[in-house]
């Protein structure tokens, strides 16, 4: 491989990254290039001693999300930076995607469940008072029977409320999730880190 | 060497190499791959953190040889961590070779 080459799949490999920290990366073999060269040394050499571009790109794309991850919220830019640091060895598919996946998992039921509670509880509320309505006017006689239409009808709020309740519960719970992974990662970039040396 | 041993220890190479004196990205590979086997292509990320965490900054200079070269520096915190780093360093490698060496 020569210095081209080796750019070259840097730059394919980094894509993803915004075009700016690219060039400044790029901006840096090329010195590096440059200066190797003016000690006498051949474009092969060189790159052989740059070590893997797949390694290389995978330390810099860690860095980069995990950085990007710090102190947002948006799922999008925390399972980049997981992805990212699962790329940098076995060790991390294993101890940083196993759990993510896990815990992520479980929170996304929680929401699932809030959802399906706030919903069937209001729409159900909703829909129940219409049917009390509609019937009572069809058949008088069986209208609102006291206390099983407010039994029903305070039921249903109830699930509504309990929905809307675990629902910001679960808020909160994903931003903590999000905060504690990010920590995590940054942790393990330093200490745990397997990419190559 | 060990990977996981090499890790913390490349920082504190390229901290205390740049006590002496500013260095471009070049000299600090080569002074450091004289010494130790590394992927010289893993030292470029490592200074972007350092940068990214104030303990380095960078500036461009006019070579001989070509284009400007990115010159970096340490910083007030670079040079805090650097001491900080040594001194954990000498205190852990004087320990592992108390035991080394112990007496049977």
């Amino acid at each position: 491989m020569n210095k081209e080459q080796f750019l070259t799949q840097l730059k394919k490999q980094l894509s993803g990254i915004p075009k700016k920290e690219v060039d400044d990366m790029l901006y840096d073999y090329e010195e590096h290039f440059t200066s190797a060269a003016a000690k006498g040394k051949s474009e092969e050499e060189i790159v052989n001693s740059l070590g893997s571009v797949k390694s290389i790109a995978a330390t810099i794309k860690a860095d980069y999300y995990i950085d990007n991850a710090d102190g947002s919220f948006k799922p999008k830019d925390i399972i980049s930076a997981v992805f990212a640091a699962a790329a940098l060895g076995f060790f991390n598919i294993v101890f940083v995607l196993g759990p993510f996946t896990g815990i992520a998992s479980i929170i996304f039921a929680l929401w699932a469940v809030s959802f399906s509670f706030l919903f069937s509880g209001f729409i159900g509320a909703f829909l129940y008072t219409i049917a009390a309505v509609f019937s009572s006017a069809v058949f008088p006689l069986l209208a609102f029977q006291g206390l099983s239409f407010i039994t029903i009808f305070f039921g249903l709020l109830t699930l509504g409320m309990t929905g809307l309740f675990m629902g910001i519960g679960c808020f909160y719970l994903t931003r903590l999730f999000f905060k504690l992974t990010v920590s995590y990662l940054k942790w393990n970039l330093n200490f745990v880190t397997t990419r190559r040396l | 060497m060990n990977i996981q041993f090499k890790k913390g220890v490349l920082e504190l190479c390229v901290l205390s190499l740049l006590t002496d004196e500013d260095r471009y990205g070049y000299e600090l590979v080569s002074k450091i791959s004289e010494n130790i086997e590394i992927s010289e292509g893993t030292i470029y990320p490592l200074l972007r953190r350092l940068q990214k965490d104030g303990n380095v900054t960078t500036y461009l200079q006019e070579s001989k040889e070509g284009p400007s070269r990115k010159y970096y520096k340490l910083t007030e915190n670079g040079e805090k961590m650097c001491v900080e780093l040594t001194n954990e360093w000498l205190g852990f490698v004087s320990k592992v070779n108390t035991i080394l060496k112990r007496s049977a």
